[in-house]
């Protein structure tokens, strides 16, 4: 069946199979960003944008993205420049692994995007959407909120 | 876990359209709308359906409106939306609580209300929506019936269309908790709803449901419901109703928590939220719309 999206801006015309998520139309897109942790909407590895919503693309069927507007990692970066977002989240060290980090960021977008002034609890609150195996929530949070002060300047 | 299984998938644009479609699916046939829940079971091997029916296009059944003294939601209302609704007045904590005890912001923008009621069991929209004496409408190709939000019995040609129920007033609260074994996105062990509306310092009409009451059954306490009707609130009358009335559960145990904990959790938290919906009737929050 063919489909009609929006990817990081540009318009997709793909074929996609039945049973195919939508993290695996976007690997098959070259979206390396997208990982898979889980693969039941627990992890928030695989955090996308869809029409400005946050979602886990591995529970969400490819045949659903049909017309929407989709944004991953990959469209966040602009001329090989990282994202504010990416420049605090090495500031600030917050990576260790790193397996979780891309979904991190679409969260950390989500959240300028849509709770710019929001206090540190509330950035907790919307991040529990994400787990790092690694545990290094407090600079993951510490980063986050340095790229929402960023932002307001 | 498992792969994905082969399935077709059907996507109607309309009401109409998917109500047919489902009237001629073989009975396998499942419908999807967040996919929160049937993700996860396809992974599992839990269901291989052959056919899906996929709800994302069928927009006129995402709204939220108040008419008369109704509020109406639509199925596919996600639960951000309903959580986040500015039609939906301050006194319902309940249901703004949702954006706390019910998953993670993702599960939030994908998970719907119809979803949620028709995967049933002890989840969190059943449970505020029997608190608030909701009515589900269901239809199928040929009928339309109505139904209370713990007893649907959907049969697989039916689709949930709306909830409704009628508004409590200023002089009401709805109140919602879950205790569960970590910060948030964890599976209940005990959630509580709450609603209570007052006149003249007593209760008026009360409504409390548990999700567990008898095994895995999520129920309403309607005879701790009618002891407090129509009497002034103290303290130790609340404490003396839930003690007298929450020693006759008996939920199911489970690797979560046991029988008897469940029970403890079970009886502080109906106090809990009598008390809070009291006492937030009685300073008079929420009665000056």
């Amino acid at each position: 069946m063919r489909i009609e999206f929006s990817l990081n801006g540009s318009r997709v015309k793909v074929d996609v199979k039945h049973n195919e998520r939508l993290i695996d139309l976007l690997w098959r897109l070259g979206m390396r960003s997208v990982k898979e942790g889980c693969g039941t909407g627990d992890c928030g590895s695989c955090n996308v944008l869809v029409d400005k919503r946050l979602v886990n693309s591995c529970i969400m069927l490819a045949a659903q993205a049909r017309g929407r507007e989709v944004w991953t990692v990959e469209g966040l970066v602009k001329n090989e420049k990282l994202h504010p977002i990416q420049h605090a989240l090495i500031e600030y060290t917050a990576s260790q692994c790193g397996y979780c980090i891309p979904g991190i960021v679409m969260t950390a977008k989500y959240i300028l995007d849509n709770y710019a002034e929001a206090s540190e609890n509330d950035v907790r609150r919307v991040l529990v959407s994400n787990i790092c195996r690694c545990g290094g929530y407090t600079r993951i949070v510490e980063a986050v909120l340095s790229a929402m002060a960023a932002s307001r300047k | 876990m498992r792969a994905v299984p082969s399935f077709e998938v059907l996507m109607p644009s309309s009401l109409e359209e998917a109500l047919k479609m489902l009237a001629e699916a073989p009975e396998d046939t499942v419908v999807y709308a967040g996919g929160t829940d049937l993700m996860p079971m396809m992974r599992r091997g839990r269901i291989k359906p052959t056919k899906v029916i996929d709800l994302s296009a069928v927009f006129e059944l995402s709204y939220l409106r108040k008419e008369g003294g109704m509020f109406k939601i639509g199925a596919l209302t996600t639960i951000h939306d309903l959580a986040n609704s500015a039609l939906i007045p301050p006194n319902y904590l309940s249901l703004r609580s949702l954006s706390v005890y019910f998953g993670a912001e993702t599960t939030r923008h994908m998970a719907t209300v119809g979803g949620n009621l028709a995967s049933g069991g002890e989840r969190d929209i059943p449970a505020i929506l029997a608190s608030l004496d909701a009515v589900v409408k269901i239809a199928s190709n040929h009928h339309t019936r109505f139904s209370h939000p713990l007893e649907l019995g959907l049969k697989p040609s039916e689709l949930i269309i709306d909830v409704s129920f009628e508004d409590w007033g200023s002089r009401s609260v709805s109140w919602f908790t879950k205790f569960e074994k970590r910060a948030s996105n964890g599976i209940g062990v005990v959630t509580v709803a709450v609603s209570m509306k007052m006149l003249d310092n007593t209760v008026d009409k009360l409504r409390v449901v548990l999700n567990r009451v008898e095994g895995r059954r999520m129920d309403r306490l309607y005879e701790l419901e009618e002891e407090l009707t129509g009497v002034r609130l103290s303290t130790p009358l609340i404490i003396e109703a839930v003690e007298k009335h929450l020693s006759k559960v008996r939920p199911a145990g489970d690797f979560r928590a046991s029988s008897e904990f469940r029970k403890h959790v079970s009886k502080v938290l109906v106090r809990r939220g009598l008390e809070f919906c009291w006492q937030y009737l009685q300073r008079g929050e929420g009665c000056e719309n």
